[in-house]
């Protein structure tokens, strides 16, 4: 198995190796004239204000809470699933469904919840009614 | 044994003359020959990649009713190396607001996330890169790597656009992996393992063996894998992050020339990507009808080349299908708004992925295979995916008739021009 | 006295949800329909510039603002046109001989400031300025765009008595920039026999050049 692995590492530098070398080739070929125009940054011919490093809605960040959630427990959920055809031909499906089941419980508490809150509506008032002018 | 080591071994054998097992240099030539498949794989890539564009831009024109490129090379077939040429000779402008070192490195990390999903696609009979035994977990680990990258262009670049872009496309990767995650458990529970030639060994060539017609839930499943993984490869109808007429084109906006490039070129091959795992997943992968693996690895010379020729066609065609299906899919549904693409993925795939899920698991635990229960449900699956070819056809004949006798009255010329002549 | 509004309809969550999938699973089934037949029609554009009957500039209406152009012999110099220009894209210049008589020493006219906006052409009173049908203008670098009118020294200011008459409009420009806008034009394929025949191949009509004679 190691061999394996050996060559998906193989792989990945031999990607980035490609896009290295696409990159520095180009330098001999294009063109290289900087301009204090061509620098700036493009926000369709206004010039920009301020830099785009600001907060940003927090609710991506709340997606992206719930998917780590999520993710972790499919991953968890996924060496059930691969023994899961031998483990019933062995008479032992109710003890794999269980398993499976309790995971998917969680998971479906999980959204439930989160959908009772109403954070997977994307267009609601943060603020709250309360703190409204 | 790996195919890697197999030629590996034959080049010790007949141009060294030495053992492999005992020779020092084993190694060397094992990580050369490694090099070599994965230059053929991006050269794959590539020249995958290219020509898919120039297609779907004609296509995109026959479905608009216009022709699309068709000046470079005949009949514009070689617009793509046109295009390519052009951007590498563009120069590379890095913005002089932008975190330099971010912005220079996120289209490595896009690129690679891309390509690292090639090592596990199951090509032909014997012919994968790496047969890891997580593959599953493998693909949907190395794709993310692409979030991480375009997040890296969309903060690196301190525009406006591109920070839009890149969130966004953030939270539609992450979101959309559930779902496709969880249709990929279906695949996992019935095939029992994790590897992909598993997955494929699991199946058989014709259609009753496939995955997708195994029993109702699969169905389902088939098509929420490919919503999803049409949403995580960035096309319309999920391409906010990249909305030209609302945030200008996301986060690739401040990139040029070559470095742009490789954003597209991992674009076009993610749609390869995804076609090639729905197509081994759910379609019965590289499987010749009638003809078992076993008897395919028992084969020997050019016998056994031949199969696997056959092998690596079925594969292919039924990849550049879906292709061509997500393709016409670009050109049929609008854009969904932000709102609708989170509720969409989180209020119906996920919930619908579960159930399938659910189900599938139930179905294994109670159906035995290969009983009459078992035969009835895979007979009947085939009948109604039947059904919906055949419907979807005479749709699109009555479609045609319909208009076909106004065009006739108003132009005097038949509407008839069948895609192989190309105007 | 104001209607009473009716109170707002709020449908069966649980059956707008199943309501929501199905009509997802039909309208996407519906449109993969549609664009799958329009691939089986006949594409309603023409290939530009190729395939068209005749070239597009003829198609045109004779008001059409075009590029402009200057009939030098008619031209008097006086100026009206620059000065009304908005955007002084005119620019005239003249010297007077000993004998009284005036001569040219540029008259360009810059298509890159341009805007058509007809102006000039109202002001002209002799119909030397006018407006062509020649709309295909681009060029290789943007100093191209201004086309010199004073193709040869000695070129004597017209006297409003005794006026030769207009040469044809399009002429003029044709004959200063050959191959201006004017791309190669391609025979048709042949079309299958139940429609029309396509229109010859019309290369060589008036003073055209094929491309690349500039």
């Amino acid at each position: 198995m190691g061999f394996e692995f050996v060559v998906v590492l193989l792989f990945l530098t031999t990607s980035a190796v490609i896009v290295g070398i696409a990159l520095w080739l180009g330098r001999f070929l294009r063109p290289r004239l900087p301009s204090a125009e061509k620098a700036s940054t493009y926000e369709c011919g206004e010039r920009p204000i301020g830099s785009a490093w600001f907060n940003f809605n927090p609710r991506f960040y709340l997606f992206a809470l719930v998917f780590i959630v999520f993710d972790a427990e499919i991953a968890l959920t996924y060496p059930a699933a691969a023994v899961a055809r031998r483990w019933i031909a062995e008479g032992r499906a109710w003890l794999v469904v269980a398993e499976i089941v309790l995971f998917l419980a969680i998971l479906v508490a999980a959204l439930a919840y989160v959908w009772g809150k109403g954070e997977l509506d994307w267009n609601r008032d943060l603020a709250g009614p309360e703190e409204m002018p | 044994m790996n195919i890697i080591q197999h030629v590996a071994n034959l080049l010790i054998r007949s141009v060294f003359h030495a053992d492999p097992a005992s020779w020092p240099w084993t190694w060397l030539v094992q990580a050369v020959v490694i090099g070599i498949a994965a230059f053929l794989a991006f050269a794959f890539v590539a020249i995958f990649a290219g020509p898919v564009s120039w297609i779907e831009r004609r296509i995109a024109g026959r479905i608009q009713s216009r022709i699309g490129p068709n000046r470079v090379g005949p009949q514009g077939v070689l617009q793509w190396l046109a295009d390519g040429v052009k951007c590498w000779l563009k120069e590379d402008l890095v913005p002089a607001a932008a975190d330099r070192p971010l912005f220079l490195a996120a289209p490595y990390l896009v690129f690679t996330g891309m390509f690292g999903a090639f090592v596990v696609l199951p090509f032909g009979a014997q012919v994968v890169a790496a047969d890891l035994n997580v593959g599953i977990l493998y693909l949907l680990a190395i794709t993310s790597l692409v979030v991480v990258g375009l997040l890296m262009a969309g903060w690196g670049s301190n525009s406006k656009w591109a920070l839009f872009g890149g969130v966004r496309s953030a939270a539609q990767l992450v979101s959309y992996e559930v779902p496709s995650a969880f249709s990929l458990l279906c695949v996992v529970l019935l095939a029992g393992t994790l590897s992909t030639q598993g997955i494929v060994a699991a199946q058989g060539g014709w259609p009753w063996d496939w995955f997708i017609f195994r029993n109702p839930f699969m169905f389902a499943a088939f098509f929420l894998y490919f919503t999803a993984a049409i949403a995580e490869g960035n096309r319309t109808p999920f391409d906010l992050p990249e909305a030209e007429s609302e945030i200008v084109a996301g986060y690739n906006i401040e990139y040029s020339g070559m470095r742009f490039l490789f954003f597209l070129f991992a674009e076009w091959a993610n749609i390869w990507i995804m076609a090639a795992i729905s197509a081994f997943a759910f379609l019965g992968g590289w499987q010749i009808p009638g003809i078992a693996p076993e008897q395919i690895a028992a084969t020997k010379g050019w016998e056994f080349v031949g199969w696997q020729a056959l092998s690596w066609t079925i594969f292919l065609v039924k990849a550049t299908f879906l292709v061509f299906v997500v393709i016409q899919i670009r050109w049929t549904l609008p854009r969904l708004r932000v709102d609708q693409l989170m509720i969409t993925c989180w209020k119906y795939l996920v919930p619908l992925s579960m159930l399938m899920v659910l189900g599938v698991l139930v179905l294994l635990a109670l159906v035995p295979e290969g009983g009459g229960a078992d035969t009835i449900l895979r007979g009947a699956m085939v009948g109604l995916g039947l059904a919906v070819v055949l419907v979807s056809a005479l749709r699109v004949r009555r479609t045609f008739r319909v208009d076909r006798e106004h065009y006739r009255e108003m132009e005097g010329r038949d509407l008839w021009y069948p895609p192989y002549r190309l105007p | 006295m104001v209607p009473a509004v009716p109170p707002p309809v709020r449908p069966n969550p649980v059956r707008a949800y199943f309501g929501n999938i199905r009509r997802a699973v039909s309208s996407t089934f519906e449109g993969m329909t549609v664009t799958m037949s329009w691939l089986f029609r006949r594409p309603s554009t023409i290939q530009y510039p190729d395939r068209t009957e005749k070239p597009v500039r003829e198609m045109l209406p004779e008001t059409y603002r075009g590029l402009l152009e200057v009939d030098l012999s008619r031209c008097t110099a006086c100026l009206l046109c620059a000065k009304t220009c908005p955007l002084g894209c005119i620019s005239i210049e003249t010297c007077k001989h000993p004998d009284g008589a005036r001569e040219f020493q540029t008259f360009d006219i810059d298509n890159g400031l341009c805007m058509f906006c007809g102006l000039c052409a109202e002001a002209c009173n002799f119909d030397a300025l006018a407006h062509t049908r020649e709309f295909e203008a681009s060029v290789s670098s943007a100093e191209q765009l201004t086309v010199r009118f004073v193709d040869r020294p000695g070129r004597l200011v017209a006297k409003a008595k005794d006026l030769p008459p207009r040469r044809p409009r399009g002429s003029i420009l044709a004959a200063l920039i050959p191959g201006f806008g004017r791309r190669r034009r391609r025979a048709a394929p042949p079309e299958p026999p139940a429609s029309p025949a396509p229109a010859p191949a019309a290369g060589a009509e008036g003073p055209e050049n094929p491309e690349g004679t500039a």
